[in-house]
């Protein structure tokens, strides 16, 4: 099909142009059926089909996504949040490995901030945010449907960022330039970071 | 095979930024580098690999020097220039005939220059 943008020829399932990266399908492919109890319940209108349309204007072309993609400023403010929480994990353990000179202490520290990397990749993958992406208002979600893409997903995700980094961090700039803003491990597991309303992050009380 | 699109929109103050940063670090008195991870813990290079330098070197006019630590870096330079004067179009899609073999060669480039080939 044709693009509507620039006129570029893309292929029948193309989501996007090729060429100037606007969305290609005038019709999106709704997403598929949720759990209502399943992990994104808390999300009002998520994966919900009779939830609004977003509003006109929006800068991003999939309408099955949930909100537009992020920008990398706010992107990265998460991943210091993250970061800095790891931090408050690491840190105690190796000063106190510092103090009473215990090498155990110190691989204890590396184990931990390990296990927070891996809980938070997890988080990622089930619930599209990890505590600093949830306090920017970010959300992870798989770029063909717009649904998040699993915990062990979420893991293979954290090992392709190793990615973004040994390439002189410029896999982590990759947004700053692409059209659907993904970071190099976002394109290697197809996946899409957008901002969602803050409302959406918040768990509605029972009956509420 | 397909293009990779990029919106250069976004890019002009990074654009500004990394040429300002260029002419700072020729100003300095000693080099200044970001270390690569990848060289750092195997010893091997990546593509972006001297690409400071490079950036340094060119700021500094020192052509020679900078074709020398990465051909990339001119290239980069140029683009940047391009993009902070606004004469390349917002939204351009890079055939990716284009994009690897050039991204390929310079890591070519740097393995030879690192003795990895």
């Amino acid at each position: 099909m044709n693009c509507q943008q620039c006129g570029n020829e893309n292929g029948n399932d193309a989501l996007y142009c090729s060429r100037c990266g606007a969305a290609t399908t005038p019709t999106p492919p709704p997403p598929p059926p949720t759990d209502p109890s399943g992990p994104n319940a808390q999300y009002p209108g998520y994966g919900d089909p009779q939830a609004p349309p977003p509003s006109a204007g929006q800068p991003y072309g999939a309408q099955f996504l949930p909100g537009p993609y992020a920008s990398w400023g706010t992107r990265a403010l998460g991943l210091l949040i993250d970061g800095l929480l790891t931090a408050c994990v690491i840190v105690p353990i190796e000063i106190v490995g510092a103090v009473l000179r215990s090498m155990p202490l110190n691989y204890l520290a590396d184990l931990a901030g390990l296990v927070v990397a891996v809980f938070f990749a997890l988080q990622i993958g089930s619930s599209g945010a990890s505590p600093g992406m949830r306090i920017m208002g970010l959300r992870c979600v798989s770029a063909d449907t717009g649904q998040t893409i699993g915990g062990g997903m979420g893991v293979v995700r954290a090992i392709a960022c190793i990615l973004n980094t040994f390439i002189c961090y410029i896999g982590w700039l990759f947004p700053l330039w692409d059209a659907r803003r993904q970071t190099l491990a976002d394109k290697i597991v197809s996946t899409v970071v957008c901002s969602v309303p803050r409302q959406a992050f918040s768990i509605s009380p029972p009956g509420g | 095979m397909p293009g990779y699109a990029l919106n250069l929109e976004r890019l002009r103050l990074p654009a500004i930024g990394l040429l300002g940063a260029s002419v700072a670090l020729a100003h300095l008195p000693e080099s200044v580098g970001v270390p690569c991870p990848l060289r750092t813990l195997t010893g091997v290079p990546c593509p972006f690999c001297g690409t400071t330098t490079a950036l340094r070197q060119l700021a500094g006019g020192h052509l020679l020097a900078s074709l020398a630590v990465a051909p990339f870096g001119i290239v980069l330079a140029l683009l940047c220039l391009l993009v902070a004067l606004g004469r390349l179009p917002s939204r351009i899609s890079v055939s990716l005939w284009v994009l690897v073999p050039v991204l390929g060669a310079e890591w070519v480039f740097e393995l030879v220059r690192f003795h990895y080939l």
